[in-house]
């Protein structure tokens, strides 16, 4: 196996979205299970001290993602009820839930890769996100709300959440060691998460 | 297209490949003398006609005129078509057909949130739903999402925004 950073690195310049979705998916499906799923969590808890900046009040976050084995002991993949929270937030609300995806799911390949793969790209997307509305709050408002017209600045044209994001991809994805292997079923697992368009499986 | 301004630009100066060249060289006579035995002035002036003939479209714009908006112009990050499955026209109808689907919760809609998935990557946008069943207003977890996209039309009166959704089942 070979060290990830030159092909983390790479995929930030010249892949897509789903390039390094489907990287990180190979990356993944032959490791271990319990290392995939800590590779998802400590990327997951990287959003942690911004929520809990954001809302103090709200403890459950930081206990599911100290031992989500215990959380999902509890309470399979459900989360806590609370308030309705703005899109970065949301956004690693759906990284704890797919976390917890992979988790129930763990000893299901494909469906463990691929929850994992959505946690760790949902977090990234919390991250970026977050900045975006800081730094263009009028693109950013428009986006969310669905102003069309407005939308002409996306987060994809802003510099401060594509730095986020690089920083972020980097983290999870430079340490990881380059996919080596091809097998049949990972072809097959992949194909099939594509046609859910990178989504849970 | 980038437009070049022909009667200013030398020929020695254009790419091999550009249209104008080809042009000029197709309407050299033949017999040994080539392009190279015309005058540069006298092939861009031919290839200028036939550039002008053959392609108003790709005439240079005047300087009074206003550039034409494209989806290409003005929304560059939007799909120029619509993907596959994407049939709700709006937020609220794929939750209404999602609502129809699922009789025995009632369904709310969380914050839209960039997927950074699925045929318009970061640009588009995710909602979780969240179920509660209806006889006991316990809770019912998150059974789907919706996706959106942000489309671009080119139409004859210029670039017409519009959403498609899907439903997203996640468990």
């Amino acid at each position: 196996m070979t060290t990830s950073s030159h092909d983390a690195e790479r995929l930030l310049e010249t892949g897509t979205s789903q390039d390094r979705s489907e990287w990180l998916f190979r990356a993944l499906y032959d490791a271990p299970a319990d290392r995939a799923l800590e590779v998802a969590r400590l990327a997951v808890s990287r959003y942690l001290p911004i929520f809990r900046a954001k809302h103090p009040e709200l403890a459950w976050p930081g206990e599911l993602l100290a031992d989500p084995g215990a959380w999902t002991a509890e309470h399979e993949t459900g989360l806590v009820d609370d308030p309705d929270h703005d899109s970065a937030d949301t956004a690693f609300r759906h990284g704890l839930h797919a976390l917890l995806v992979a988790w129930v799911h763990r000893d299901d390949r494909a469906r463990r890769t691929a929850a994992a793969v959505v946690a760790i790209r949902s977090v990234r997307s919390a991250f970026q996100t977050n900045v975006w509305a800081a730094d263009d709050p009028e693109a950013f408002t428009a986006w969310a709300t669905g102003d069309l017209v407005g939308a002409r600045r996306t987060l994809e044209d802003n510099a401060a959440a594509a730095a986020v994001g690089r920083r972020e991809w980097l983290a999870v994805a430079g340490g990881l060691a380059s996919p080596a292997s091809w097998s049949a079923e990972l072809e097959a697992a992949l194909e099939r998460w594509r046609a859910r368009e990178h989504a849970l499986l | 297209m980038q437009r070049i301004p022909m009667q200013r630009m030398p020929m020695s100066t254009l790419p091999a490949r550009n249209p104008v060249v080809v042009a000029a060289r197709l309407v050299t006579p033949s017999g040994g003398r080539g392009a190279r035995a015309l005058p540069a002035r006298s092939s861009v002036v031919v290839a200028a006609a036939l550039v002008a003939l053959a392609c108003s479209s790709c005439a240079p714009a005047r300087a009074d005129e206003p550039a034409r908006k494209t989806c290409e112009t003005e929304y560059p990050r939007h799909l120029g078509s619509t993907p596959s499955g994407y049939s709700h026209d709006s937020q609220s109808d794929a939750f209404r057909a999602l609502q129809r689907e699922l009789e025995e919760v009632s369904l709310e809609e969380e914050s839209r949130y960039s997927a950074g998935s699925g045929p318009c990557g970061s640009n588009g946008w995710q909602v979780k739903i969240r179920a509660k069943w209806k006889k006991s207003g316990t809770d019912a977890g998150r059974p789907a999402s919706l996706m959106g996209c942000p489309i671009c039309d080119d139409t004859s009166s210029g670039p017409k925004t519009f959403e498609k959704w899907r439903i997203s089942y996640d468990d």
